[in-house]
């Protein structure tokens, strides 16, 4: 049951991160990103495809995570 | 509107994500299977191929992120270009509004990645560990030699499979020519690495463990599938009218004499079904339209000598004896749209402008005043050359335009790439104060033309 909650709270905000990035950096070029931001760090385009990936990431998950925990019952909660 | 007293009651125990049983689908052959199987090779055969196919010297179909270019076919992307990637989604979204208005889960049964690829780790598994009934007594039975060297040769391929379709994925935003020698002398890259075996596993499991779960709780899509539903949509029906009350017997007795309907209760279509339901028992939110239990109904239907379609596509107006009507005002919606969002596509991508001219001022000064007490501003012009071929470039001002050009700036963009080429403007003696709207010509062979516009600032005399 706990594993299968997880993957509900996984993959929508594993969905909602990958379309997330897809619109950001189509508009914004994550070398320019880079340059506008922390330009003495060495952060290639591959890089920060990752880094936005993995923020939109923990955005979702946290928000995902969040429903889930307000959605359980709160009887069942500590069990 | 009568109204009915409804209550909310918490059910104790029960949960969505019960375990299930484990679902053997039985292998069957018929119109249906044979159509899924002709999907199968041909989408998959365009996933697994195309990546290989060159164009003009490139890779047909890359999506090079590191670029940030995107190869399909003949025609190249680039982010400016997103908008029409956001449109085609639109078209693959209302698509699949008016198919499932039209014709119900054709996208499960026949095209869905789940489906397809479930279905060839069911032939493998068939290949390994045989049929239906050899499956289910083989994961009972004690670990003998002969079920470790089964279990054993169906994972190696499982695995063997998902790693190829990992790499195959990967080659969509990697060359794939050189994905493949990286492969062979072990240099892969940390991503590529990850993303090879990131998505084998993925396909792993879904197509050879979850299965049919997918489809029943994580996939979107059956739960909104019904808002596009009605009457005449087609579905995959038991018509119990007929088959009512069910029954076995033999094949050379009259069943209405028995006082039986058409069914005779084999449970084949509940064997063959991959989500393991009963379609006799209506339409059913695990249904995924597949029609197996259509082709193996018929297969009975035939061995006793009854009609088939006892199990057909159908839609719920005609199984109540009503006429079916197939242009329905839904129908007109969903097909006007679109057609219109796909005119609207083709004509769009034919028609994206050669070349991308973006003023950017300088952020550093509004103006400068020379020697001479002339105005000037200052930008820098980003010249994307969106064509195949390197582009001679020519740099002037719109006739009437508040400003010249200082110097006569012209440069070449090589095919494909981006160019920043300063750019300084002088305002003419009489220009009034205040920003003015300064259009430029960008100009260069094949009739390519762009024509921005710079801000430009003239302050207060002095």
């Amino acid at each position: 049951m706990k594993s299968v909650l997880l993957g509900a709270v996984l993959w929508p905000s594993f969905f909602a991160a990958g379309v997330a990035t897809m619109v950001f950096f189509a508009v914004v070029d994550p070398a320019e990103l880079a340059g506008i931001t922390w330009a003495h760090m060495p952060i290639s385009r591959e890089l920060g495809y990752t880094i936005g990936f993995f923020m939109f990431w923990a955005s979702t998950l946290g928000a995902s995570a969040f429903t889930a925990l307000l959605l359980s019952p709160a009887g069942k909660r500590r069990t | 509107m009568k109204r009915i007293a409804a209550l909310l009651v918490p059910v104790e125990g029960e949960s969505l994500y019960a375990a299930q049983p484990k679902v053997y689908p039985r292998e069957i052959d018929g119109r249906f299977a044979r159509l899924r199987t002709s999907a199968v090779f041909a989408l998959l055969g365009v996933f697994y191929a195309f990546p290989w196919l060159r164009w003009n010297g490139h890779q047909a179909v890359l999506f090079d992120l590191p670029a940030r270019k995107f190869y399909v076919l003949g025609l190249t992307f680039w982010p400016q270009d997103f908008f029409w990637l956001a449109w085609l989604l639109m078209i693959a979204g209302l698509s699949l509004f008016f198919f499932t208005a039209l014709a119900g889960r054709l996208w499960c049964g026949y095209a869905c990645p789940q489906t397809v690829w479930t279905e060839v780790f069911l032939w493998i598994e068939r290949l390994c560990e045989g049929r239906r009934n050899q499956r289910i007594k083989l994961d009972a039975s004690a670990w003998t030699r002969e079920k470790l060297l089964r279990k054993t040769s169906k994972q190696a391929l499982w695995i063997l499979f998902s790693l190829w379709t990992g790499f195959t994925f990967v080659g969509f935003f990697t060359p794939i020519a050189e994905l493949g020698r990286a492969a062979a002398g072990l240099s892969l890259s940390g991503w590529e690495t990850f993303w090879i075996v990131f998505y084998g596993f993925a396909t792993y499991g879904n197509a050879g463990y979850l299965r049919e779960q997918v489809c029943k709780y994580m996939c979107p899509y059956a739960r909104f599938q019904s808002a596009m539903f009605d009457r005449d949509t087609l579905i995959v029906s038991y018509d119990g009218a007929r088959g009512e009350p069910r029954g076995a017997r033999r094949r050379s007795v009259d069943p209405r004499a028995l006082g039986l309907g058409d069914c005779v209760d084999c449970d084949a279509c509940v064997q063959v079904c991959p989500t393991g339901i009963d379609i006799r028992d209506g339409l059913q939110i695990e249904c995924i339209a597949c029609a197996s239990c259509i082709d193996a109904c018929d297969a009975v239907m035939d061995k006793m000598g009854y009609a088939r379609g006892l199990v057909r596509y159908t839609t719920d107006n005609m199984l109540g004896g009503n006429p079916q009507r197939v242009l329905r005002p839904r129908i007109v919606l969903y097909g006007t749209l679109l057609a219109s969002l796909v005119a609207t596509f083709a004509w769009g991508v034919a028609h994206r402008a050669p070349l991308i001219v973006e003023v950017l001022r300088d952020r550093n000064a509004l103006y400068r005043e020379t020697a001479e007490g002339a105005i000037e501003n200052s930008y820098t012009l980003k010249l994307v050359n969106k064509t195949d071929r390197a582009q001679q470039l020519a740099l002037a001002t719109a006739p009437g335009a508040a400003a010249d050009i200082v110097g006569s700036p012209s440069t070449t963009v090589g095919a494909g790439e981006v160019a920043n080429v300063p750019l300084t403007l002088r305002a003419h003696r009489d220009a009034a104060r205040g920003m003015h709207a300064v259009t430029l010509v960008v100009s260069g062979g094949d009739d390519i033309r762009a024509t921005p516009i710079a801000q430009f600032f003239v302050p207060e005399p002095k």
